[in-house]
């Protein structure tokens, strides 16, 4: 029968012999055979083949299983390996040392930065919905232009959204409420961090209740949540629900407290107002309306599933039937997670993080350790004539490849792992001075399981790839060539060496020179013509008044005028707003007209803040056009404006806006009169574009008093000051600062990262020099005889310096060469954010490569002259 | 130290080991015998394991048999049972014995079930 021609599968067979212990193969292969023909009289063949299949992986078992031939002394190998592996390491401290720290320090770098990564990557985790919560924004066109994205929307969109889009399961809105004043009991509190929040606020995040319920906490008006510090800063205690306190809006009711909003999240608040208690402070707000303006932080609890791209169409269609009330704006949604990194709108309720930084420490992480891994590479291979013939006598000794390569890889592991414990060490230590660098909350890295992973996965990387190398080239020696002698030179991986000193010089260069372009644009940002003196001036929090009525109006002007008496106090003014605060202090318009020009010229955002007569003199900003302010409540309803403002209100010269009328408040029509246009001046840090602005008189507006002082008594004009706070308003704590602290804050972030990248900079330039300081002194140990002779013959000490250097030198000047270009990208890209920049000149590249050239040259060259400079009779006598 | 319990299916190879006799006592055959026995399919593998863990207990002893002209002249391991594994079974069932009788609905009526 044809079926006596079906023979077992092949493979299957195959895979027998390979598994299988040969004292059972004949015993097992007939009785699978005997199986498979008795199955094939009454089986398909397809059937048959698959039993035997079936039965060879059955015989998968620990039993029938091939022993490896070094089983039986496998645990003692081990112990030779790592016996071997150990006094290798006691015998050349030096390079272990070099090997480990070098190690460590990558490794501690790295899990630090990665750690940094995820930090700023975890914003927003902490809610449940996370995934599906969105922000919407309002970008603003004009015309088809589009201007920029404000991140607060309409009170109205909310509810509509939620009415209209089936795939908006709620919304909650957040109406900011910075600078308040709290009142508990006699005490008194100015508080920026709150918010007008609908109670859905806690459905939508996942907020955690500590005492009372946080279910309808905020239902109904006069209701406040607070979080347990602010309950602690209020009663000293937390249990405080049913309490009272009082803010914009009268009392309150505490109906729940909370636990601390955690520091990952782009929404920090101290407590939560019901919103819909707003209608009672402004009387013409109402959720229908859209003449309140754009003031409300708008999230959206979406359904599982739904697409942002689609989702996003459907806001422009809605947009655009919303055209009367809200012009060409259009509403766009935004992950809530991608919110910290990505978003950096106007408006955003906290300073925005970064994603290129993150990115950039990230790189600079893994530059970080790759360039010990290097370090690894480098020294274990040019040691390799050392080893060279320890592998020829293994080999003859019967020593499998394998077994060779085992053995380095279980050196490399010792070396990874002790690098890796006082790598621990480090971060373990360093955490504290690591968090203060990033600015990040200090916390225990050991509970994350991400750190562990990190911590894994970079050793399991460095064996394989930094011990697996070495093993690999150890283990290929051919013992003959090496026991004969022949073998004289770690000729081997020579030109790997190089590219690999070459690669980590490069790094460390392009890292020196981004650090020094980054030092200057700070600097540059620091120094530069802000259009204004902030230097020399104090700002006080205006006093605690609910009306600016006529006894506050005396009472500033006496404490204005026994302030002026001191002769070192040059200027007293108040003003709604300073620069270099969080804009949302200031308001912004962009209806804006030309009184007799009756078409909405355009919608760009402009600008205001409420000033009085000393406010100009006080920053000492110039004027190009007009006059400044007279004192007088007659005067209210001039304007000053800046260049910029000219300019796009269209007006040919900053004269010709003198006189000029224009009305920019919706609620208030009357027209203002533009008096004077000031120079730009930068209300914001030079990092951003001028924006247009709108100064307004006021006679009697509260927010900042602004001193103007001149001199170096600074601490006795404070407490001038003070005293006659206390006695005018004695109700009002008294609170100030310098506005170049505060001013220069915005700068914080760029100066941060300059440090991170400085200390992460200096670390990978020491790891490289570890590197190169191990090589070059191997190298003279090689040639401590040539260095004899070359002496003997009449070698100077100069001239053996120099042949030694020269070798390193060399490539360390190539990787400087091969640095200028990619860090002329880099930093390039990197400036084109600024609006104000430095540019790019020859020296912040020629004093980096200067100094790295000099680092590497004094690396070498203390072990060189000390190499050239002993006696060649020693040297010649070694051996 | 050697495990010396019988588990059930240790014991199904045992039983079938010497019902199999000295020719037939190999694993393709057992696994045969056990799944025409209990109607269980089994890999000769599993039945393999079983038996050389029998082996390693002392229960059963094993010779390759003489090549045949079958299964391309590949000899059989035969297993056959030694006198400690009779001893095993014996006291197994002996065991089990005492076990029913002591069962009051059981021990009177010679192991009948029910009326």
């Amino acid at each position: 029968m044809n079926n006596r021609n079906h023979i077992p599968p092949k493979l299957a067979s195959h895979l027998l012999h390979s598994f299988l212990r040969n004292d059972l193969a004949e015993e097992v292969e007939g009785d699978l055979e005997e199986k498979f023909y008795l199955d094939l009289k009454s089986k398909s063949v397809f059937k048959t083949k698959f039993n035997y299949w079936y039965e060879v992986v059955h015989y998968i078992r620990p039993f029938a299983i091939k022993k490896s031939k070094s089983s039986l002394n496998s645990t003692a190998m081990f112990n030779s390996y790592f016996k071997i592996g150990w006094r290798n390491l006691i015998k050349s401290k030096g390079y272990s040392l070099i090997n480990i720290s070098g190690l460590a320090l990558g490794i501690a770098c790295f899990l630090f930065l990665m750690s940094y990564v995820r930090y700023e990557r975890s914003y927003e985790d902490f809610h449940k919905n996370a995934d599906n919560i969105y922000r919407v924004t309002l970008d603003l066109y004009k015309g088809s232009e589009f201007l920029m994205t404000d991140c607060e929307t309409y009170a109205p969109f909310g509810p509509l959204a939620k009415e209209q889009m089936p795939e908006v399961v709620d919304f909650v809105r957040m109406m900011n409420n910075d600078n308040t004043r709290v009142k508990i009991g006699e005490q008194k509190f100015m508080e920026e961090r709150s918010y007008f929040a609908d109670s859905s606020v806690f459905t939508i995040f996942s907020f955690k209740a500590l005492h009372g319920s946080l279910t309808g906490a905020l239902s109904k008006p006069n209701q406040v949540v607070i979080t347990a510090s602010t309950a602690k800063k209020y009663f000293g205690r937390t249990d405080v629900v049913n309490e009272t306190m009082e803010a914009e809006g009268g009392l309150y009711k505490i109906t729940a407290v909370m636990e601390d909003v955690p520091s990952n999240t782009h929404l920090k608040f101290d407590f939560l107002l019901s919103h819909i208690t707003i209608p009672k402070i402004q009387n013409n707000y109402t959720d229908q309306s859209y003449e309140s303006g754009n003031n409300e932080y708008t999230y959206l609890l979406m359904a599982p599933g739904t697409d942002i791209i689609s989702f996003n169409k459907k806001l422009t269609d809605l947009s655009a039937s919303l055209k009367d009330k809200i012009n060409e704006d259009r509403f766009q949604a935004e992950p809530i997670k991608d919110i910290h990194l990505y978003s950096n709108k106007t408006y955003e309720p906290e300073t925005n993080g970064n994603a290129r930084t993150v990115y950039a420490l990230l790189i600079i992480a893994i530059f970080i350790m790759g360039l010990a891994w290097v370090n690894y590479i480098n020294l274990s291979t040019a040691k390799a004539i050392e080893r060279a013939r320890e592998v020829g006598v293994r080999k003859v000794m019967g020593s499998a490849r394998s077994q060779l390569v085992t053995q380095f890889l279980t050196e490399s592991i010792l070396v990874n792992l002790m690098a890796a414990v006082m790598a621990l060490g480090i971060v373990k230590i360093g955490l504290p001075a690591f968090c203060e660098l990033t600015g990040q909350p200090l916390m225990d890295l050991f509970q994350y399981n991400a750190f562990w992973y990190s911590l894994m996965l970079i050793l399991s990387i460095g064996i394989i790839f930094s011990g697996g190398y070495p093993a690999f080239v150890l283990s290929s020696f051919d013992p003959v060539a090496v026991l004969k002698g022949k073998f004289r030179s770690s000729a081997h991986g020579q030109w790997l060496r190089q590219g690999l000193v070459v690669f980590q010089f490069t790094a460390t260069t392009v890292l020196i020179i981004c650090l020094s372009v980054v030092y200057f644009q700070i600097k540059h940002l620091q120094n530069y013509d802000l259009g204004m003196n902030i230097n020399q001036t104090l700002i006080l929090r205006a006093p605690d008044i609910d009306k600016t009525d006529s006894i506050y109006q005396s009472k500033y002007t006496s404490f204005k005028t026994e302030l002026l008496r001191d002769p070192s106090i040059q200027v007293v003014s108040q003003s709604q707003s300073i620069p270099g605060t969080d804009p949302n202090e200031m308001s912004t318009t962009t209806s804006i007209f030309r009184v007799g020009e009756y078409k909405n010229s355009n919608s760009y955002n402009y600008y205001h803040y409420a000033v009085d007569a000393d406010f100009i003199p006080a920053f000492s900003i110039k004027f190009s056009a007009g006059r400044n302010f007279e004192a007088g409540m007659e005067n209210e309803g001039q304007v000053i404006i800046n260049e910029e403002a000219a300019t796009l209100l269209g007006f040919p010269s900053p004269q010709e806006a003198i006189g000029a009328k224009i009305t920019y408040q919706i609620r208030n029509n009357k027209s203002s009169t533009v008096i004077g246009v000031v120079k730009n001046f930068y209300q914001r840090s030079p990092k951003e574009n001028h924006i247009p602005m709108i100064l307004r008189y006021y006679s009697g507006f509260s927010g900042y008093v602004v001193l103007k002082v001149k001199s170096s008594e600074i601490k006795e004009i404070v407490n001038y000051a003070k005293s006659n706070w206390d006695a005018l308003f004695p109700s009002t704590p008294f609170s100030y600062f310098f506005l170049d602290e505060k001013y220069n804050q915005q700068y914080k972030a760029d100066a941060q990262f300059g440090k991170v990248m400085a200390t992460f900079s200096i670390i990978a330039v020491v790891i490289a020099c570890f590197g190169l300081f191990g090589l070059s002194s191997f190298a003279i140990l090689q040639r401590t005889k040539e260095i004899g002779i070359r002496k003997v013959l009449g070698g100077s000490v100069t001239q053996i310096v120099q042949l030694l250097s020269s070798d390193f030198i060399k490539w360390v000047l190539v990787a400087a060469i091969l640095a200028m270009p990619l860090s002329y990208f880099v930093m390039s890209q990197w400036l084109s954010t600024y609006a104000v920049r430095i540019d790019l000149s020859v020296w912040m590249f020629i004093i980096p490569l200067v100094a790295i050239v000099l680092i590497s040259i004094l690396t070498v060259g203390i072990q060189t002259i000390k190499a050239a400079s002993t006696n060649p009779v020693n040297s010649l006598k070694a051996e | 130290m050697i495990e010396t319990r019988l588990g059930e299916f240790e014991e199904v190879m045992l039983l079938l080991v010497g019902i199999l006799g000295d020719e037939n006592s190999y694993a393709f055959r057992i696994a045969e015998e056990f799944e025409s026995q209990t109607g269980r399919s089994v890999s000769i593998g599993a039945v393999h394991s079983t038996l050389d863990r029998l082996e390693g207990k002392g229960f059963l002893k094993s010779e390759m048999g003489k090549p045949t002209t079958e299964r391309g002249g590949r000899r059989k391991r035969i297993f056959i049972i030694t006198a400690i594994g009779k001893k095993i079974l014996r006291e197994s069932r002996d065991f089990k014995v005492a076990l029913w009788q002591q069962y009051p609905a059981f021990s009177t009526s010679k192991l009948s079930f029910g009326e």
